[in-house]
């Protein structure tokens, strides 16, 4: 691994297990904070869990498992098909009470979505495996792939008229999975800065964009792409950089600040950005727009990196829309099933129950829309949907304000 | 002679598959291994002897009757386990052997709004059970400490307390009625009546009982018809100050003998419990250095009531010397009270270090008249110990309202000792253990009772049950132990039961 890039926050996530040998004390350790409390408030939030009933699958089971293997009473060899039962999507973390109430005094809170990408990686790495990797490993080699391909990564501009790539000081970040498959979000993203009167550049092209490399001991795919992210974007002269996909804020947010010290630039969700440009009034919802919406909070943005409020007041400025909210920490227990990175792949069951669930309740409360903010989440729910034959409609709370602002 | 268990080898393996399907029945090591443990302290340097041989997830009652079938023809021991959230250790496999994990038995299957019950599997968690209710406009008024956690038929087995019992009572008087399966695989439906949800009835014994609390030792618990609230137009925390435990303790008497009806919870931190708070960021409430000891309170019914029990409330708390802590304190403590759970960074060692720790939490029952003596004791028995080995650290002390519906007469009395369980060998661990019985003997002593709710199923509690139920209780337990189960397959050596079959029971 590259010299002074900071993988993982804790030191101990550093050595990596290998079959027979004992974990380090530092792990153990770490694994115990979990243990000692062993009361689960991690399990019901998990929505695998939900779903699974199987305790194995949450933290507890994590941390339980690697403090047996320390002490003796568990097997790394086994260790796969738990592992790769989580979503990645953060909902542990946020409601441990080592995070609730240590986190500032201590210094101590759960990582489990770290933990998780060095436990697979690690399987990888040690040629242990888990089942359902090379599938994985593929993905990363497609994506690889795609991003190679300029024309197609830029389609989504077409007659849009946008800059790209030069000199800018706000920058449109819109990475393969939005750019390639879910166009129409990236599109009202372009339309809507442009009406407000922004000048900004798209990246040319950007290669980030998947989570699935820290999943199966890629760790330098990761770390390359992003730095060459960065210095892109720092040679375009940015000092703001705009991201569609929420995937993306919570890498740049979380992993790559954290790998990489303080960005250049100032990174932000496209949904506050836009608030912001309505606030200040330079974009006006007038359109009518008659739905009962719900909004579904995207894992990477309430659970990962605590942004909640822009996407539902943008819904509640647009007139016409009868916005049924439900609280962002109930949606805590809540995903769209697809997961941040390799889940979808490993659980393609699991991950249709979990966005069925999910609809069922958008149902429940009367809502005919439900409102996204996530490109990944249109994309599950939208399978969901058809397999499942369920009647509602989907669209991203971007697209709902572009309807609205006439763009 | 102790029973003769049959390994679970894998034609056991197979029939069990064959029963719940194969992705249901766990064999990997640390799918057993953290299946081992519940939220006290653990005996990390003997993991081994407790993890079972088989995890078994079934999805409905008759697949738990097949289960106990083959457990019963082969002789294999059984233990249950909901939320492993308990504590005590009903949910520790003593022998090895099949541990029946009934989490994916989570449905709610009737809710009755006009006899007001609702009907559940017990695998069920309460905070889940709790929101169903809430989108119909009604009520599960049970608040266990692990509210957000603890599963319905793990509450129903170690025979579960609530803060609130006040108003709604515990488990006991929660549950109408149940479907359980007997050890030997047969499926039973019992209850208040013969009749699933009839709360009063004198037809027959009072049977309900024999399977609350049980810890497993009986069969299993399946299904269960439970009490169903309206929803309460008010609820009112208060919380008061006092510059003595004493102090504390005598208004404590006077407001739960003041049959203020709405009065759920009263709840007195003692001394300790204050000093622990203070000791960094965790200390929620405000505490001035004349503030030594709390008591909670809460109340819940109809606007018009809660506001004159308000009243009557204050004048004995101002009579009492006790001062309000105010509105947003009462509330906000109150609404956070399920949060606040252990954390394994408060320990602290003789030398003031962070000791990263396990949590025992003492769950006697007193009486109200013992309560400063029993309160004495136990302090000084824990200083003893913390000074002898180091691993032992006092937090202090909680008194709850523990007689249901009735805020008097008796507490569950809470001492909270950190344990630094990673440092535990065996002389450790034997000196935990020695802690832990002497604590109950001081609650035998004061006529109490050694467990109000967690169960006597550890070390330390377990020998002791002999002594509390003396004059015939304990050789009935025996007896109908052994005419229930007759090949000790369920949790067996819970409640030191083991001797029914070993030796004669004289009644």
């Amino acid at each position: 691994m590259q010299k002074g890039v900071r993988l993982y926050s804790k030191e101990a996530y550093n050595t990596p297990l290998k079959p027979g040998e004992k974990p380090p004390e530092e792990l153990a350790l770490d694994n115990y904070l979990t243990f000692a409390c062993r009361h689960k408030f991690c399990r019901e939030v998990c929505p695998v869990y939900q779903v699974t009933r199987n305790e194995a699958y949450i933290p507890y089971g994590f941390h339980t498992s690697l403090l047996a293997l320390y002490k003796g009473v568990s097997s790394f060899e086994e260790l796969g098909d738990t592992f790769t039962h989580c979503l990645q999507c953060g909902a542990c973390e946020v409601r441990c009470p080592n995070t609730l109430f240590m986190g500032d005094f201590y210094k101590v809170s759960l990582t489990t979505v770290e933990l998780v990408r060095k436990v697979r990686s690690d399987l990888v790495r040690s040629g242990v495996g888990y089942p359902g990797y090379q599938e994985v490993i593929k993905e990363v080699d497609f994506h690889l792939q795609m991003v190679k391909k300029r024309e197609d990564m830029l389609k989504w501009t077409e007659g849009l008229n946008v800059q790209v790539g030069g000199k800018s000081s706000v920058v449109l970040y819109v990475s393969r999975f939005t750019a390639t498959q879910v166009t129409e979000t990236a599109r009202a993203a372009a339309k809507l800065l442009k009406k407000a009167g922004i000048k900004f550049a798209v990246v040319d092209v950007p290669e980030a964009g998947i989570g699935e490399p820290l999943d199966v001991a890629r760790e330098q795919t990761f770390i390359d792409m992003a730095k060459k992210d960065i210095e892109k974007i720092k040679a375009m002269g940015a000092e703001t950089v705009i991201v569609v996909d929420p995937h993306d804020y919570f890498f740049f947010v979380r992993d790559y600040s954290r790998m990489f010290g303080e960005l250049p630039f100032k990174v932000v969700f496209i949904t506050d950005y836009l608030w912001q440009l309505i606030e200040e009034g330079r974009l006006i919802p007038k359109n009518n727009v008659s739905k009962k919406v719900t909004y579904h909070d995207p894992c990477t943005l309430n659970k990962l990196t605590n942004l909640w409020e822009s996407p539902r007041k943008i819904l509640e400025s647009i007139p016409g829309v009868e916005f049924v909210d439900e609280h962002h920490i109930d949606q805590w227990y809540y995903c769209c099933g697809n997961g941040v990175a390799s889940f979808k792949k490993l659980h393609p069951e699991i991950s249709f129950t979990i966005g069925q669930r999910r609809i069922q309740r958008a149902l429940d409360l009367g809502a005919g829309t439900l409102a996204l903010g996530c490109p990944r989440c249109w994309d599950h729910f939208t399978e969901v949907k058809t397999k499942a034959r369920m009647e509602i409609e989907l669209i991203n709370v971007v697209e709902l304000l572009a309807e609205s602002v006439g763009v | 002679m102790q029973a003769q268990y049959s390994k679970v080898d894998d034609k056991v393996i197979n029939e069990l598959a064959g029963v719940v399907g194969e992705k249901n029945v766990r064999t990997e090591l640390h799918q057993r291994a953290i299946r081992a443990a519940v939220p006290v302290p653990f005996p990390l340097h003997k993991w081994e002897q407790h993890v079972p041989d088989v995890v078994v997830l079934p999805g409905s009652t008759e697949e738990v009757a097949e289960v106990l079938k083959i457990a019963n023809k082969y002789r294999i021991p059984v233990v249950p386990r909901a939320g492993g959230t308990g504590l005590n250790d009903g949910a520790v496999p003593l022998r090895k052997g099949i541990l029946l994990d009934i989490k994916r038995l989570d449905q709610v299957l009737e809710i009755d709004d006009v006899n007001m019950t609702v009907t559940i599997q017990t695998g069920i968690n309460n905070q889940e059970l709790s929101r169903t209710l809430k989108r119909y406009g009604f009520w599960w008024p049970f608040d266990p400490a692990s509210f957000p956690v603890s599963i319905v038929g793990g509450n129903i087995g170690t025979g579960a307390w609530s803060l609130i019992s006040g108003i709604s009572g515990h488990i006991p008087d929660l549950v109408i009625s149940m479907t359980v399966v007997l050890p030997t695989g047969k499926i039973i439906e019992v209850g208040e009546s013969g009749a699933r949800k009839i709360r009063k009835s004198s037809t027959g014994y009072r049977l309900k009982d024999l399977f609350i609390g049980h810890q497993g030792t009986l069969g299993v618990v399946t299904e269960a018809t439970l009490e169903m609230f309206p929803r309460p137009e008010a609820e009112f925390p208060a919380f008061f100050a006092y510059d003595s435990f004493e102090k504390a303790w005598k208004n404590l008497g006077d407001m739960t003998r003041s049959f203020l009806r709405t009065m759920a919870a009263a709840v007195l931190f003692d001394e300790e419990k204050i000093d622990y708070l203070r000791r960094d960021d965790e200390a929620y409430i405000p505490l001035p250095k004349n503030v030594r000891s709390v008591i909670a309170t809460c109340f819940y019914g109809t606007e018009a009531e809660v506001s004159a029990a308000s009243k009557v409330l204050f004048k004995i708390v101002k009579e009492g010397g006790g001062v309000y802590l105010g509105e947003e304190l009462s509330e906000g403590d109150w609404a956070s009270r399920h949060d606040r759970y252990h954390l394994a960074l408060h320990g602290r060692s003789p030398k003031g270090e962070v000791m990263p720790s396990s949590w025992h939490c003492e769950d006697a029952a007193v009486l109200y008249s013992e309560l400063p003596e029993v309160r004495r004791k136990w302090h000084a028995l824990v200083k003893e110990y913390r000074e002898k080995y180091g691993i032992f650290d006092d937090c202090g002390m909680f008194m709850y309202n523990n007689n249901p519906f009735k805020p008097w007469g008796d507490f569950l009395t809470e001492i909270d000792i950190f344990v630094a369980e990673m440092e535990l060998d065996e002389e450790k661990w034997r000196a935990f253990v020695e802690l832990k019985r002497k604590i109950s003997e001081v609650t035998l002593e004061h006529n109490g009772s050694i467990t109000a709710c967690h169960g006597a199923t550890r070390p330390g509690d377990a020998e002791l049950i002999p002594v509390e139920l003396k004059n015939g209780m304990y050789e009935l337990m025996k007896l109908i132990k052994k005419s229930l189960d007759p090949n000790n397959i369920m949790n067996p050596g819970k409640f030191g039961l083991d001797v029914a079959y070993t030796e004669e029971v004289r009644l």
